[in-house]
């Protein structure tokens, strides 16, 4: 720690990385919600395209979420990466 | 059209290419200018092995089957990697630091280690990769066979699956097994496969491209005919829907291929950062156009075209025979990538967990020195490889390319899904044993195959169709694909769930009801424990040194003892100075040495380690044993404070036992002293009363007052002195004056001095002559008290009309006894035992004008001079007898 940072710094930084960390193990219980279960049935239903479409759109729509978020989260996560 | 023959001249050009490709890339990992091939990039599209050929065309054809169902097969991969930081990154992790080759190599070392348990996953591995393998080489000879349907000199499909064998086995032979590196890690292969999988993308984007943008016309009008060719349901959030995403995701990881590449071959964790995005935007893309080239495909081809072929015949069909090419390059990227990591993974595993461990066990009978286990290794990696894709290609024989191609791959899935239990279980529960595993894998993996490998032969081969209808034995419980009465419709969801619960509770029961061997536990803690404080400090596993072994030997056994055992050792080996060198003989004494320290288990684990068998680094052990030695002495430290504590504890009890005793004494003597005080006050202050007041008092009665006022004045003043004199004896404070005086002296002096005090002419008292032989040197002032006493108490108690008093003597070797004795009435039995404490008034004495202190200066100043006094017994009066100690004797 360096002189100048006070100890309440260095305990936001923490918590800040911890809660990095949190969100990585939180994302694919997201994904495993909004692409496993029936949740999203009775919101494709209700559309006027067929279900197949409407679907495949939302399949692909949260996908694409989820790799973002992933690409976020990979670029803060990857500083706390100690490599030899 | 594409004449077969240039098709194979661009498949050749290619894999020429490939060959420069992971030749340069080995020139440049040997030179080590690996920052291009440590990238991450790289690492994230060698993960691409995962997209097969039955991605490639089979996607296609499972869209214009089921729907959306194919996704599943890459949102399982998607989910694992978006959660990298969960479970890739442990995974990775315990590869680097454990050095693990392989899936069976993972699962042995978690669990001590067990070669039985390596052999087992590698016969499930090769058992569930083969059909896989033959799957790869059916679609390769189908794209083949689109090119030369009618060409009647291309090659039969036969002849083509046995020329890709070859030829795949040929660059996974030269590329596979170049050199043997620690790490089991192929950069030129990986190198080839990144382009490959540039390659597939490429090729898959770009008739996707195609199919939207030239033969439909744009994305809407592939959605509206979407509604109309492809089934009605959409395949997505069934039952099946989820199987399927769970199978995917156990297949990324356990999938030997995909271990090989994800954690053998992966070089750094940071790469696991970028490939948790950019592998899942890789597959995102891979299927982005899949269900616009069905549905193209279901509108233009003619009906009974194979949708597994949709991707190839397409652009054949619109007559753009370079993008056929190009995507015919495609398929092949996808085929040759994936047979080239699994023929190399699998060999691995083979190699390592069966050839090597039968070679070893024949070459014990044979001088192992003069053997090279490298070029054996190598040897039966090549051999491995061959029969692996031999296996692919009798297998594919045998079957005759019947299979849908997606069938296949999810057999394959669930078989090695199987060690998914032993691996989840063993990263994270402690009591996950070696039986567990090894129950719990052949239990579903039979059950895998009951219900699923089996049955896909349709009754062709083992089970006969017979069984399947009516089950084993004709115990309809018993029915492969409704077993125990579960009627589930599809058979996947059926194997699966039956193969997974009961697999997972066999390891359970069985992990929970042995226990696990000590190799085991401390292979558990650092698998589980692989982020915790050891794994920071890796170090690469080293043969031990003696150095290494002396530094471990101090921390166990201390440091004279281990020296000693180490300059013997020496000097048995013949050397004059220095360690003894580390033979196996010195590594067994040393075990049995530290076996007394730390038991034998401990020792024979930490031996094996050290002697290099084991991945536990002596730096690590070292630490251990420090850490053990602290423990021990500052329980060592903490039991003798105790001790001490206690001692201290007991001392303080007994000195406040005393003080509370003592402080008792005071307050009696307080008590006492206050009490006598008060007498000769309470006369004083009545007589000097009536003195005071009364005037009429005469001059007679006025002379008795005055002079009973005297006499208790100073008997005041004498109790005040004798207790002044008492405390200051007592305070151990009297500064002795000692001088040569004669005995007789002494007792004449103190005769006289008591006489005088009572009018006592008559009382006879009788001293022998013997006396004036003895001078003493001692405080004479003192002493004569003593005597004063003992004589003024003798005369004043006696009762008799002629009293006697006898003075006597006995020299003793130590000192001399004086005895002085009277015929008085001597000291009633119940009151010896109290004429020494103070104001111990006794009830005889009733003419006493003393206060009870007498006595009780007199033991003090005897003890002050060293010597003592006390009371004895006898017939007739009262003896007391003073002892002076030679010291004082002359």
């Amino acid at each position: 720690m360096s002189e100048k940072q006070s100890f309440d710094e260095v305990n936001q930084t923490n918590r800040r990385s911890r809660k990095k960390r949190e969100i990585a193990l939180i994302l694919p219980v997201i994904g495993v919600i909004l692409l496993l279960t029936p949740i999203v049935k009775p919101f494709i239903s209700s559309t006027e395209t067929s279900p197949l479409i409407s679907a495949m759109l939302f399949i692909f729509g949260v996908w694409a979420i989820l790799i973002a978020a992933a690409f976020i989260l990979s670029r803060t996560l990857i500083s706390e990466i100690r490599d030899k | 059209m594409l004449s077969f023959n240039i098709l194979v001249a661009i498949c050749l050009i290619y894999v020429i290419i490939l060959f420069m490709v992971a030749a340069i890339a080995e020139q440049w990992a040997q030179k080590n200018k690996l920052s291009f091939l440590h990238s991450p990039i790289v690492y994230t599209l060698s993960i691409s092995v995962y997209c097969t050929a039955w991605t490639f065309y089979g996607a296609v054809g499972s869209a214009a089957r089921n729907g959306l169902e194919f996704l599943a097969i890459y949102l399982g991969p998607t989910l694992v990697f978006i959660g990298w930081w969960w479970f890739l990154r442990k995974l990775v992790r315990i590869g680097n630091t454990q050095r693990i080759t392989s899936i069976a190599d993972l699962i042995s070392s978690r669990y001590g280690k067990s070669n039985l348990l390596a052999v087992v996953v590698t016969l499930l591995a090769v058992i569930g990769s083969t059909p896989y393998i033959a799957l790869q080489l059916q679609s390769l000879t189908l794209s083949f066979a689109v090119f030369t349907q009618d060409n009647a000199n291309a090659a039969s499909p036969a002849i083509t699956a046995f020329l890709i064998a070859m030829g795949l086995a040929a660059f996974t032979v030269v590329f596979g097994t170049r050199n043997l590196d620690a790490n089991e890690r192929h950069h030129g292969v990986v190198t080839a496969i990144a382009l490959e999988a540039i390659v597939k993308l490429i090729a898959l984007l770009a008739v996707g491209i195609f199919v939207v943008w030239f033969v439909a016309d744009g994305p809407t009008d592939v959605l509206q005919n979407a509604e109309k060719m492809l089934p009605e349901t959409t395949g997505a959030f069934t039952p099946r829907w989820v199987t399927l995403t769970f199978l995917s995701a156990t297949a990324i990881i356990c999938l030997p291929r995909m271990f090989q590449i994800v954690v053998v071959e992966n070089d750094a964790e940071k790469h696991l950062a970028t490939a948790s995005w950019a592998f899942p935007l890789y597959l995102f893309l891979m299927c982005l156009f899949v269900v616009p080239i069905a549905v193209t495909g279901l509108e233009i081809l003619p009906e009974g075209s194979n949708p597994d072929l949709f991707v190839l015949t397409i652009p054949l069909a619109m007559g753009q025979e370079g993008l056929a090419a190009l995507a015919f390059l495609g398929g092949f990227s996808s085929a040759t990538s994936m047979v080239i990591v699994a023929a190399i993974a699998l060999s691995t595993m083979v190699s390592n967990h069966i050839v090597l461990p039968l070679w070893l066990r024949r070459a014990k009978a044979r001088n192992p020195e003069s053997d090279d286990v490298r070029s054996i290794l190598l040897r039966s990696r090549r051999i491995s490889i061959v029969g692996i894709l031999g296996l692919g290609y009798l297998y594919y024989q045998f079957t005759g390319g019947t299979f849908a191609l997606a069938s296949i791959g999810l057999i394959a899935f669930l078989g090695v899904a199987q060690v998914l239990p032993a691996l989840l279980f063993g990263l994270f529960w402690h009591n996950a044993s070696k039986s567990g595993a090894l129950a719990g894998i052949l239990v579903g993996f039979t059950i895998w195959a009951y219900t699923l490998f089996l049955p896909s032969f349709d009754g062709s081969f083992i089970l006969s169709s017979d069984i399947l209808q009516n089950g084993l034995f004709n115990l309809s419980a018993l029915r492969p694909q409704a077993l125990f009465g579960v009627n589930i419709a599809d058979p996947l969801v059926h194997a699966v769930f039956w193969s997974m619960s009961l697999n997972t509770l066999a390891f359970i029961t069985f992990s929970l009801a042995t226990t696990p061997k000590p190799l085991e536990n401390l292979q558990a803690l650092q698998f589980i424990n692989v982020f915790g404080r050891s794994s920071q400090r890796h170090m690469p596993s080293q043969i031990s040194t003696s150095e290494d072994l002396f530094v471990l030997a101090q921390r166990i056994v201390g440091r004279s003892q281990a020296g000693r055992l180490f300059e013997e050792k020496a000097k048995e080996q013949g050397k004059l100075y220095g360690l003894p060198d580390p033979t196996s003989e010195f590594i067994v004494t040393l075990e049995r040495e530290f076996a007394g320290s730390v038991g034998a288990a401990t020792a024979h684990a930490m031996m094996a380690q050290i002697s290099g068998r084991e991945t536990v680094s002596v730096e690590e052990l070292i630490a251990v044993a420090d850490e053990t030695a602290q423990v021990m002495e500052y329980s060592a430290q903490l039991e003798k404070q105790s001790k001490e504590l206690a001692v201290t504890a007991k001392e303080l009890r007994r000195a406040n036992d005393k003080l509370t005793k003592l402080s008792q004494q005071k307050d009696d003597f307080l008590s006492q002293v206050s009490h006598e005080l008060r007498t000769p006050m309470t006369s004083i202050r009545s007589f000097s009363g009536i003195l005071m007041n009364d005037g009429e008092i005469d001059r007679e009665q006025f002379a008795r007052f005055s002079s009973i006022i005297n006499d208790e004045s100073q008997r005041l003043t004498r109790i005040l002195d004798d207790i002044l004199d008492l405390s200051f004896l007592e305070s151990g404070k009297v500064k002795l004056n000692l001088q040569h005086k004669n005995l007789h002296e002494m007792l004449e002096q103190s005769i006289i001095a008591s006489r005088s005090s009572f009018s006592a002419a008559k009382v006879d008292i009788r001293l022998p002559e013997k006396f004036s032989d003895i001078t003493l040197t001692t405080d004479a002032d003192r002493l004569t008290q003593v005597f004063i006493n003992l004589i003024s108490n003798a005369i004043k108690y006696n009762d008799k009309p002629k009293p006697i008093i006898k003075l006597g003597m006995v020299e003793l070797q130590n000192g001399i006894t004086v005895t002085v004795s009277d015929n008085g009435p001597g000291i009633a039995e119940s009151e010896r035992e109290i004429i020494f404490e103070k104001f111990s008034k006794l009830s005889s004495g009733g003419a006493s004008s003393g206060v009870g202190l007498g006595l009780s200066i007199c033991a003090e100043i005897m003890r002050n001079l060293g010597g003592s006094i006390y009371f004895k017994p006898s017939r007739s009066g009262a003896t007391f007898e003073v002892f002076i100690p030679n010291n004082d004797v002359r």
